[in-house]
């Protein structure tokens, strides 16, 4: 993975912008070598790269003035939450600022009769549901990172997890954020009324990426839980029918809360890590949750199950009680974690595909993994025709890194074939950069990087993630995308 | 005025790139009276761009052309029983347009309707694009899936941008199902005890899709006798019936059903709006967090109004306006903000709500990214923007 050139310059002075960078942050500052091994990379393990200093803020006044004062000295800023970030969006630079935000986590308001509530950007995302639920409300947004994972990052990336089938991924629960601009100017975007006044800018940065600026304050919509909600855990003899099912369901007008399908793989790989009980017969399982009254429940059950079987369903076993519900649960959540004991390396796809496109993008990808050698388990936001196709590798054996990521990209080009995007909910980062002209062609960049130049005209907000090359903004707030043509330095691997 | 009336985007990309003076761009015309007034003496009309180019009913996702008007794409749309799940409303009638908005302009102008409460605004449902910038570029932007986070998110961006930034030719949006609908009526003369209802029945987890409130004046005007609170609940049958039964239960005992065909036509004039006002009035648009909307209607007293989105969507129509930096001001004291809608007589240019420094700064360096020359509807929502 090519990165921007290091500014030697910048190296060369980084005593002095350390102390300098101290003097804004008391007791913010991790600037010890060993020290910053602990942030050299994010949940994209297989980059790594230690960033120039790590400043942990405690304030938006803080945020402020790091950045005012990195822009003064044209430093590079790379904002981090919890550094769960699977597309390498959090990982830094060798020559700019690490601005992790993790220390701002406090729940400002909580404001049940206007459903929402203002957080700091260091809070996790399920910190916001367990300060709500005894209330009987939650926050819908749910990555399977959640108990880690701060809504500060979930902005960035606009995150979205099991439930977004039902409830939208963040940028459709948000209502504002404070938002620090590069020149240490916060603006509000939003707030607790509905729908922007002028442009809707909250829209814009919202899975920006960090790459326009640093979210220092959310306000979230809250939502009241469902009084009942039931999963069902179905069997398929082919993972074909699985994804078939699935696109009947929807089809037929049912919103379930979630839909989730595991290949047998997985299913093995979970049932050996934390043996939820799934029925290891089947090819492919799919969980679907209902949820709302329980008379709703009860129906949506029903249809349910009835197009499972017309898909050819083994069985179709629905929940009996909550801890059923999360005992069926238990294994999908599990899943990345059990997959991780199998392969001492994974990369995680993220393509999004158009539902009816599922069953010819799954025989594809179980073709591909015989053609690159390399297993791959498929567990995934099957209703939103989310792709995650974990792909195993050693990244000690020669040539399995580049084997695997060679594979990964033949995935997502397959996605933007049949109608779909490289990336749902992970994010481009640097992991799928050089991916874009796969979807958007030259002027279509020029377009986005015109839009970054409006933020950051000194490129200094998270260089080197989403777009495939960067110059410089010229007069006016154009900006020239020189594919491949610009210098850069090569990034360390592990 | 000279009109250009392009039938492709190609002729879309060639006037654009053509024009040496700045164009009003519009869809089929029925909200030009929406925003700041643009100078120049050149439409772009858009309205020759039409046809549904792709609907597959099961992915329950479309694309259309700009110009294709919004009643073509809800009857396509019912009759494999889906919807927009915005609820645009036919907002022209507010300037006796006796004809019906272009999707592309529903859009541009972000008119979302009642459901908008549950379901999102425009911004929620458009999902990709294709649009020729300033400088006669074409672009596009997003994709077709809901899924997708690959690059900006320019769409959001789109919805509301009222044509100031590029000129959208097709869009890609999504549909919902069409559930059963139940409704629920609640008779209330207090306007604040109204509001109290919908707040109640906002946090109940009975999921209504609608919760609009009539006070006397304006339900007068749509045929009702008193001032009414009306719940919209949608979804599967049974449901939707266990819903209204357990939400009349437990937190509005005096609501009662309302007949459906009735409640239809009474949330179609909510969506429409013009319906609930007489055609002299001056109407402004606030958004204030719902516990604020009593406050704004008594601070600016106005001589009719109607709320949406369970008091977060105000709708005020004055007789005889107050100054715009009047009512901007009191939006924003009440964390919210204003859009003036209709202008009444001694119309103002201050329509949209007032930016900060900052943030008026950062929106013209956005206006620059896209349309440097401004070109494309100058001055529509800002002065220099």
């Amino acid at each position: 993975m090519r990165m921007p050139e290091l500014d030697q310059g910048i190296l060369s002075r980084r005593a002095t912008l350390v102390d300098a960078l101290r003097r804004l942050v008391p007791d913010g500052v991790v600037a010890d070598d060993d020290a910053l091994v602990a942030y050299d990379s994010d949940a994209l393990t297989a980059y790594r790269q230690k960033p120039l200093a790590v400043v942990l803020p405690k304030s938006a006044d803080e945020v402020s003035a790091v950045l005012r004062f990195c822009s003064a000295n044209k430093v590079k800023v790379v904002p981090r939450g919890a550094g769960t970030s699977l597309s390498g969006g959090a990982l830094p630079v060798g020559d700019g600022v690490l601005l992790g935000l993790s220390r701002m986590n406090k729940i400002l308001q909580i404001d049940l009769e206007n459903r929402c509530a203002v957080v700091q950007p260091g809070v996790t995302n399920l910190g916001i549901t367990r300060a709500v639920e005894r209330d009987g409300f939650y926050y819908a947004p749910d990555p399977s990172s959640q108990v880690a994972c701060t809504i500060g990052g979930n902005v960035a990336e606009n995150s979205g997890g099991i439930h977004c089938l039902k409830y939208g991924l963040t940028t459709n629960n948000l209502m504002g954020v404070e938002f620090a601009m590069l020149d240490g100017n916060r603006v509000r975007f939003g707030g607790k009324a509905l729908d922007p006044g002028g442009l809707d800018l909250l829209g814009l940065v919202t899975g920006s990426e960090g790459l326009l600026g640093v979210v220092t304050e959310v306000t979230v919509r809250l939502r009241p839980k469902p009084p009942c909600a039931k999963a069902l855990l179905i069997a398929f003899p082919s993972i074909e029918q699985a994804g078939a099912c699935v696109a009947d369901v929807i089809a037929a007008g049912i919103v379930p809360a979630a839909m989730e399908i595991m290949d047998r793989f997985a299913v093995d790989a979970v049932e050996a890590y934390c043996a939820p009980g799934y029925p290891r017969e089947a090819a492919a399982i799919l969980i679907a949750e209902v949820d709302g009254m329980d008379i709703e429940v009860d129906a949506a059950t029903k249809q349910i199950d009835a197009i499972a079987y017309r898909n050819g369903a083994l069985t179709c076993e629905s929940s009996t009680s909550d801890s059923d519900r999360d005992r069926i649960w238990l294994g999908r959540k599990a899943a990345f974690a059990a997959a991780g004991r199998i392969a001492p390396d994974m990369l995680c796809m993220d393509g999004t595909i158009p539902r009816r496109a599922l069953p010819r993008v799954l025989s594809r990808i179980a073709e591909m993994s015989t053609e690159f050698a390399l297993p791959v388990a498929n567990v995934f936001h099957a209703g939103d025709g989310n792709l995650h196709p974990l792909i195993m590798f050693d990244v000690m054996k020669e040539g399995d890194l580049d084997r695997a990521e060679k594979f990964g990209a033949e995935i997502l080009k397959l996605c933007v074939e049949v109608g779909g995007v490289l990336t749902g909910e992970h994010g481009v980062g640097v992991e799928k950069r050089d991916l874009m002209p796969l979807m958007f062609s030259e002027q279509d960049l020029a377009v986005q990087g015109a839009v970054k130049c409006a933020f950051d005209p000194d490129a200094l907000m998270n260089p080197g993630k989403v777009f495939p090359a960067l110059s410089a903004c010229v007069e006016g707030g154009a900006m020239h995308v020189h594919q491949g043509r610009m210098p850069f330095a090569n990034l360390p691997r592990l | 005025m000279r009109v250009l009336k392009p039938d492709t985007e190609d002729q879309v990309v060639e006037a654009i790139h053509d024009a040496r003076a700045p164009l009003i761009l519009e869809g089929r015309g029925t909200k030009q009276n929406l925003g700041r007034t643009v100078t120049a003496d050149t439409v772009l009309r858009l309205s020759g761009l039409t046809g549904i180019t792709m609907y597959e009913p099961d992915e329950m996702v479309f694309t259309a052309r700009a110009g294709t008007p919004l009643a073509e794409i809800e009857e396509a749309l019912a009759a494999k029983g889906q919807c927009l799940g915005f609820e645009p409303g036919n907002l022209g009638k507010l300037w006796n347009a006796d004809y019906g908005a272009s999707i592309g302009g529903v859009v541009a102008a972000a008119v979302s309707g009642p459901r908008r409460f549950a379901a999102g605004a425009a911004r929620d449902h458009l999902l990709g694009f294709t649009a020729v910038n300033g400088e006669g570029e074409r672009f596009k932007a997003g994709g077709r899936v809901v899924k997708n986070v690959t690059g900006y998110d320019l769409p959001k961006l789109a919805a509301g941008s009222f044509g100031t930034l590029f000129a959208m030719t097709e869009l890609t949006l999504r549909a919902i199902p069409r559930g059963d609908t139940t409704f629920l009526a609640v008779q209330n003369q207090d306007p604040a005890d109204a509001l109290q209802i919908m707040r109640t029945i906002a946090r109940s987890p009975f999921e209504p899709t609608g919760l609009v409130h009539f006070p006397a004046s304006a339900a007068a005007n749509v045929a009702v006798p008193r001032a009414v609170t009306l719940i919209r609940l949608e979804g599967h049958s049974e449901g939707v019936a266990a819903r209204a039964a357990e939400l009349t239960r437990t937190i509005a005992p005096r609501a009662r059903p309302l007949e459906s065909e009735v409640g239809k036509k009474l949330f179609r004039d909510a969506a429409d709006i013009h319906p609930l006002f007489d055609p002299a009035t001056t109407l402004w648009r606030i958004s204030v967090p719902p516990t604020e909307a009593h406050r704004t209607i008594t601070r600016l007293n106005p001589a009719s109004w109607f709320a949406d989105a369970a008091g977060g969507i105000l709708w005020l129509a004055f007789s005889e306006s107050p100054h715009a930096t009047v009512i901007h001001a009191a939006a924003r004291d009440l964390h919210g903000h204003a859009t003036l809608i209709r202008k009444g007589a001694g119309a103002t240019d201050d329509v949209f709500p007032p930016l900060d420094a900052a943030t008026h700064a950062l929106t013209a360096r956005i206006k620059r990214a896209f349309d440097p020359a401004r070109t494309l509807n100058p001055g529509r929502m800002y002065k220099d923007i």
